[in-house]
């Protein structure tokens, strides 16, 4: 024990020191509870207010999945954009799917793992709040925070591509129908790995397990339905891409972006985009997938937040 | 006031009954929860708090229902849990400000009530240090902070003193004792240890295996009977005889006689015991009055079970 029990023994003469007072001052409720959670977990979500190594973890991730905006910034300030350029929105995820995979795998298992660790929910769950709230707040904390890697770089890349243009109206005339897509992309795609990324750190307790769970979730059905889809030509194999998280945001980018291809020839199972227009399902499909997936991921979530632990 | 009332709880889990129809009734103050472990204690804490429901019966505190009112019970309330709940990586500092946020209290109240409050718990420079660092001590005094934060009118202490040497238990005590009486919150603590409920404890409430066994204020347990001892040379069962044939039951043990008298009766037996030594011609060692003590409540109608105590 260090330190004095008694408050007698603090001689520190704050002149403003009336010590400990009962409260009849305002208190705000469940509102304001919810709004602190979440501020708080996003604040945590970028390792602010932690120590060092949460942060250069978070920030070198949105460093990384800013990388395909920079090259395009720099490409299209020395090459006219209208003669070359090196990214198209849509394809934008494609090139830092596994930094948002990697992104949403740390986070989940920073904000929702940690309180389970160290048994803070029984102190959460004994203030003004339900427990439903607490997992919407942090579900919202984990989808804003992940704007950084989806919506953020896209939106830097529009804003560069429209300064780096020869005639600013002109591009704007071509490429603005992709500003709102890009929202709609962006929101979409944080909403959907979140609720997998909760559902996964809700399970896994220890960390490892939670990020080495999330990167399964991804990589093996995508590696999976690649690979069948390459090699068999049953036509019942096809609906495995709907079991693959990554085959389904992609899928809904493009068609949003109303970039989905239409080619069918038989090609070498490389590319989702290729696979996805091999399977042949009509682009919406992958729309409705995105929000039946982020719904149900999120129920069980919230259902697992609901048994009292 | 009504502090807290229950009627039939009942909380069942598959093959175990941990609240066996529990009815009581407390009147602010502090209150000692005993029990063994398992006896139900967390449990009823955590039904009182509205963290798990009751499968049946009512319970009522402050008088709001554990049922449907439980966020408006937790925002005027303040829990303590048995196990660790800190996040290392925060200073206790941080951490309080954020337990006051999350009990609805403005941001500039929480960061003026957290540093009163950590003052009040003992901790001073070193709360603004990571909580991985703190010791058990250290740590029990933040959990008891971000339970008295917020202003609350009751607390709720489970196993406060866990895991503490005997000197911070002595601490732990005190500042328990101190926050209740100086600020008329009211406390709920439980503890398997006895000597502790008796000496910050107003009032008692003892369960086991779900049901309730006793409860009352302290003083009105032990002040039932008094127990008188007399100590004489030789012959003692023989006194004891005679006095129980004088109406006043007597046991003896040894060259030792115990009465169980009526503290109003207390002189006038003094006077019949000392006759009776005369009478029978013996030397008297010793005659002494004490007042029971919980131990001796529990000596006298052992609780079913057998295990009462494994601390």
């Amino acid at each position: 024990m260090t330190g004095p029990a008694t408050t007698e023994a603090a001689p520190r003469g704050e002149i403003y020191d009336i010590g400990y007072q009962p409260y009849d001052g305002p208190r705000l409720g469940r509102a304001f509870a919810i709004r602190s959670l979440y501020l708080l977990s996003l604040r945590n979500a970028f390792g602010l207010g932690r120590g060092a190594l949460p942060k250069v973890v978070a920030f070198g991730l949105i460093l990384l999945a800013f990388i395909p905006a920079i090259v395009q910034i720099i490409t299209a300030a020395v090459v006219p954009i209208d003669e070359f350029e090196f990214i198209r929105p849509h394809e934008y995820y494609q090139f830092i799917q596994i930094i948002m995979a990697l992104f949403v795998a740390g986070l989940s298992s920073d904000l929702v793992g940690n309180d389970r660790r160290h048994g803070v929910l029984a102190l959460y769950f004994s203030r003004p709040i339900l427990r439903v709230d607490y997992a919407v707040a942090k579900l919202a904390a984990l989808a804003t925070a992940m704007l950084a890697v989806t919506l953020l770089p896209q939106v830097v890349m529009f804003g560069g591509n429209w300064l780096g243009a020869s005639d600013a109206w002109e591009w704007v005339k071509a490429n603005g129908d992709d500003f709102g897509p890009i929202i709609a992309t962006g929101l979409l795609m944080s909403l959907m790995l979140a609720s997998l990324g909760i559902l996964c750190a809700a399970y896994a307790v220890r960390r490892s397990l939670a990020v080495i769970a999330v990167l399964v979730v991804f990589i093996v059905p995508w590696a999976t339905a690649q690979i069948v889809v390459d090699v068999s030509d049953a036509d019942l194999t096809r609906y495995i891409v709907f079991f693959s998280p990554v085959h389904v945001t992609t899928g809904f980018t493009l068609w949003l972006f109303d970039a989905f291809p239409t080619v069918t020839f038989r090609s070498a199972g490389g590319d989702i985009e290729d696979v996805l227009a091999f399977v042949d399902f009509p682009g919406v499909v992958y729309l409705v997938l995105a929000f039946v997936y982020g719904g149900i991921a999120g129920l069980i979530a919230f259902t697992r937040f609901r048994s009292p632990s | 006031m009504v502090l807290i009332e229950t009627q039939d709880l009942v909380k069942s889990y598959p093959g175990v009954t941990a609240l066996d129809s529990l009815s009581l009734s407390v009147e602010p103050g502090i209150i000692g929860l005993v029990g063994p472990n398992g006896a139900g204690k967390s449990t009823l804490i955590k039904i009182l708090l509205g963290l798990v429901p009751a499968t049946s019966g009512q319970a009522h505190v402050l008088e709001a229902d554990t049922a449907g009112e439980s966020v408006r019970i937790r925002e005027i309330v303040g829990y303590l849990p048995e196990h660790d709940c800190l996040p290392g990586e925060l200073s206790a500092s941080e951490f309080v400000v954020h337990m006051a946020r999350m009990s609805g209290i403005p941001t500039s109240a929480a960061r003026e009530r957290t540093a009163e409050t950590l003052r009040h718990v003992g901790l001073y420079e070193e709360r603004y240090r990571q909580m991985s660092g703190y010791s058990t001590g250290m740590k029990q005094r933040v959990k008891l902070a971000q339970a008295l934060v917020h202003g609350p009118r009751l607390l709720f202490l489970d196993e406060p003193t866990n895991g503490l040497d005997p000197e911070g238990r002595d601490e732990m005590l005190d500042l328990i004792e101190r926050t209740g009486n100086e600020f008329g919150i009211s406390i709920v603590m439980s503890s398997h240890l006895l000597n502790e409920i008796e000496r910050v404890c107003e009032t008692l409430i003892v369960i086991e295996e779900g049901k309730l066994l006793q409860a009352g204020r302290i003083s009105d347990l032990t002040d039932i009977t008094s127990i008188l001892l007399v100590e004489v040379d030789e012959r003692a069962d023989e006194l004891a005889r005679r006095l129980t044939e004088q109406g006043l039951p007597a046991t003896a043990d040894g060259r030792r006689v115990e009465l169980e008298i009526d503290p109003e009766q207390v002189a006038l037996a003094q006077e019949v015991v000392v006759q009776s030594v005369v009478d029978l011609n013996l030397s008297l060692l010793r005659l002494e009055q004490r007042r029971r003590q919980l131990e001796d409540l529990f000596e006298a109608a052992p609780p079913p079970g057998g295990t009462r105590q494994e601390s």
